[in-house]
């Protein structure tokens, strides 16, 4: 089957088309692939394919699109038929006729397929390039059927397994993943046979030596109890290009402590790491050591700060120290959403201290104790909780508990309300009546609750009644005692 | 080894399971807290058996609940400052009414004014206990002729047009050895407590260690409820030369004569003791049928303690939580603070 090419330049006005008309012989039917190169002019949005029987007497049209091939059927056989291409813009500009090419299709011979144009690539090294579109014709056989394979110049670099094939029909995609940690050259081949002839098409891949991002994987968010510590298990670092030099890493919390395990076999090492304990610690290590290390369940713990309770959350950069190739270090970050849960009466500290007071131990007596009483009003923490008074405002018990003598059927008693916080199982609230201050008495056989109102979403007041009566020369004693589990 | 705990919080979309390594022993110890002790007493006052009237004796078990705390930051003389205070002006003294500080040591302490831009209190200047920075304080509110019978005669006494047709309310005064009487008036337009002169007398004070007389001139017994919180600690009052009508202050316990601290070995101390009544201070304790004893503490060599007028030993002899009785300081013993002893 005979190829005529021929290059020729048109231009017309402000735009020009480098045509290369590639003609294939006809089959049966009589039809041809012509291609052509594209116009450098940026305005050009299509081209238009002219053909006829006579030279420069074109009488068919065929509107290609925006496109630099096309089949032309429905030609006779051994007729001569002469095509050019013209260029046109958006706004109907059209080029001079491209050169003519002349051909005489015939029947009945098979003919190569083939391949469009693959444009050259470039990529980094450890990256795999996305699939790159291209596509097969032939004029015999269906596309589907045609067999694409590929070569390369360089197989150090761009090993033939690792290129894979993708698409269907008339449009496929090649993928390249070059070996790991190679840079260079190569020429890639496609070949694209129809069983019995063979089409290809070459273009070039590079591959820089630019030095890869390393890539750290944190768990998912994490909820850890009130000064416990935990294990934060899940953190592991890859770099395709780390090789086996110095990485850095630092394990950092805004409220917290990291520790890192130093005892994992060929793990991280105490040398390895400063600041182990703290709220921002370093580490130094190949990334082996430090994967080794993490992949423990225990080998990251977390604890938060002294009575924290919130949202903190545990960032980790990594550094690959320049770990390899050019273009100097390359870090990445990732973080944990870490939730430090505790009860209300910790939140309500949170929410009432300070937070250098509250991670402060040596205050323990004086700020934040469930004892201590910062306002010195003569109530303790537990107690202004527990009846929704201010810790840092001094006010009287009052403003949560009052007393009364009441009345019932002729007889003196002494009750007491105060106010409960509903849904706290964690405080008890046991109001108690004596008669000397030495044996004091609860529950339905001492005490009656008279009612029970609601005051808002958190609080309701609870008034019980002494079910002694206040008689002469025997007093009777009320207290509410508040118990924290 | 680390167990592993199921978190699950309220308001937390998020159910994971942590390794718990550690869980300090503090996070799930008891802690426990209560508030003060508050008590109700009832005070029987007797009717007057007919006619006549009849003189009751009490004396408080209560004090009033505090309504400030905090601790002093610097003292000079007449002065008080807490410099953490949030008070407001006058919050402890004008038309607020009376108040008082109630300081660890037992001292009571009157508050003139209160000052909020510089968290001052204005107190006498003589004082049971000098008053030193760090010392802890509370502010009580004074109970009043108001307070204790009600503002509307609550407690059921009596009501007249003078103190002739009225029961009585009587307050000695130590310092001035006056006995000053009070009644309610029905007289329309001047309903209310009222002096014997017709003042006013509803904010009269009563402080809480002071013994208190109720002249009955009806029949039926009158019971008076009151309520409060306990004294803690100790309590430190003036006795001053002359007749002082006191009570212990304790809400339920009886305190024995031994037991009171009222002889302390130093006569510019304590109560002065002597071979005999005449000489020595007398504590006069009121039965409720109005009959006296009388007590002194005897000096006498071999003879050393509480004895009653008959020469009888009475260390063991109980005052009663709720008693008033009488201290007789005989000139030319001046005053002492007595140091009431907790309950």
């Amino acid at each position: 089957m005979k190829i005529k090419l021929k290059r020729l330049l048109v231009s017309w006005g402000t735009f020009s088309v480098l045509a290369l008309l590639s003609v294939v012989a006809p089959r049966s039917e009589g039809a041809v692939l012509l291609g052509w190169d594209p116009s450098p002019s940026t305005t050009v949005t299509g081209y238009k394919v002219y053909y006829g029987v006579a030279s420069r007497a074109y009488i068919n049209v065929i509107d290609a699109g925006n496109v630099t091939s096309n089949i032309v059927s429905g030609l006779i056989g051994n007729v001569t038929y002469f095509f050019t291409v013209t260029a046109y813009t958006q706004s109907g500009l059209e080029s001079d006729y491209s050169n003519e090419i002349n051909l005489v299709p015939s029947a009945g011979s098979n003919t190569p397929p083939v391949i469009s144009i693959i444009s050259d690539q470039v990529i980094n090294k450890n990256l795999t390039t996305a699939p790159i579109p291209f596509q097969v014709q032939d004029a015999e056989t269906a596309a589907a059927a045609l067999v694409v394979q590929a070569s390369a110049s360089n197989t150090n670099l761009m090993p033939v397994s690792r290129i894979t094939f993708g698409g269907s029909g008339a449009n496929r995609t090649i993928t390249l993943s070059p070996a790991l940690n190679q840079s260079g050259i190569a020429t890639i081949t496609v070949t694209v046979s129809d069983s019995v002839a063979i089409a290809t098409r070459a273009f070039q891949l590079t591959v820089t030596g630019s030095n890869g991002l390393p890539v750290i994987v944190m768990p998912g968010p994490v909820s850890v109890a009130k000064d416990t510590t935990n294990a934060i298990s899940g953190i592991s670092i890859t770099d395709l290009d780390g090789g086996s030099g110095a990485f850095s890493v630092s394990l950092r919390s805004g409220f917290g402590r990291i520790q890192v395990l130093t005892t994992v076999a060929a793990g991280l090492t105490a040398a390895q790491i400063a600041f182990n304990g703290s709220g921002n610690v370093q580490i130094t290590a190949p990334l082996a050591a430090i994967n080794r290390t993490f992949a423990r369940s225990n080998g990251v713990s977390y604890a938060a700060s002294l009575n924290f309770v919130g949202s903190d959350t545990l960032t980790a950069v990594v550094n690959d120290n320049g770990n390899t190739g050019l273009g100097g270090a390359m870090s990445t970050t990732g973080a944990v959403a870490v939730a430090v849960i505790g009860s209300n009466f910790d939140v309500w500290k949170f929410q009432n201290f300070a937070y250098s007071d509250l991670s402060d131990p040596t205050k323990e007596a004086t700020i934040w104790g469930d004892n201590a009483d910062p306002d010195q009003d003569g109530q303790d923490n537990l107690l202004e909780f527990a009846l929704g008074l201010d810790p840092e405002v001094k006010q009287p018990t009052q403003q949560g508990v009052a007393t009364q003598v009441v009345d019932v059927n002729g007889s003196k008693y002494f009750s007491l309300s105060y106010n409960h916080r509903k849904n706290e199982p964690s405080i008890q609230y046991i109001p108690e009546v004596s008669s000397d201050e030495q044996t004091w008495s609860s529950g339905t056989g001492a005490i009656r609750q008279v009612s029970v109102t609601n005051v808002n979403t958190t609080f309701e007041v609870v008034v019980c009644q002494d079910l002694t009566p206040i008689t002469p020369d025997n007093p009777r004693f009320f207290r509410l005692r508040v118990i924290k589990n | 080894m680390g167990k592993e705990y199921a978190v699950s919080v309220p308001g937390w979309r998020t159910l994971l399971t942590v390794i718990l390594l550690t869980v300090p022993e503090a996070g799930w110890a008891v802690v426990e807290s209560a508030t003060e002790n508050f008590v109700a007493s009832a005070t029987l006052i007797q009717g007057n058996g007919g006619s006549g009237a009849r003189v009751n004796f009490f004396a408080l078990q209560m004090v009033p609940p505090p309504v400030y705390a905090g601790t002093v930051t610097a003292v000079v003389l007449g002065t008080l400052i807490d410099a953490n205070a949030n008070w407001s002006a006058n919050q402890f003294s004008g038309t607020n009414g009376s108040f008082y500080l109630d300081f660890d040591s037992g001292a009571r302490v009157d508050i003139l004014a209160t000052d909020s831009l510089t968290k001052t209190l204005t107190i006498p200047t003589a004082l049971a206990v000098p008053i030193a920075v760090g010392n802890g304080y509370c502010i009580r509110k004074h109970l009043t002729l108001g307070a204790v019978f009600g503002k509307n005669n609550e407690a059921g006494l009596t009501p007249g047009g003078n103190v002739a047709q009225a029961d009585n309310v009587l307050v000695h005064v130590a310092q001035t050895q006056q006995t000053l009487t009070y009644f309610y008036s029905n007289v329309p337009g001047f309903i209310g407590w009222y002096s014997e002169s017709y003042a006013p007398a509803s904010n009269v004070v009563i402080h809480p260690e002071n013994g208190i007389m109720v002249r009955r001139r009806s029949t039926p017994d009158v019971v008076l409820y009151l309520q409060g919180t306990t004294k803690p600690g100790l309590a430190i009052t003036p006795v001053f030369s002359g007749f002082n009508l006191l009570g212990t202050l304790n809400s339920q316990r009886a305190l024995k004569l031994s037991e009171l601290n009222l002889y302390t070995g130093n006569a510019a101390t304590g109560i002065g003791s002597g071979s005999n009544p005449s000489v020595a201070d007398n504590l006069i304790l009121v039965h409720p049928d109005t009959t006296t004893s009388s007590y002194f503490y005897s000096d006498y060599p071999g003879f050393e303690g509480w004895y009653d007028a008959a020469f009888r030993p009475a260390a063991d002899t109980l005052i009663d939580a709720g008693a008033a009785f009488f201290l007789q300081r005989k000139a030319p013993r001046g005053a002492f603070y007595w140091t009431i002893p907790a309950e």
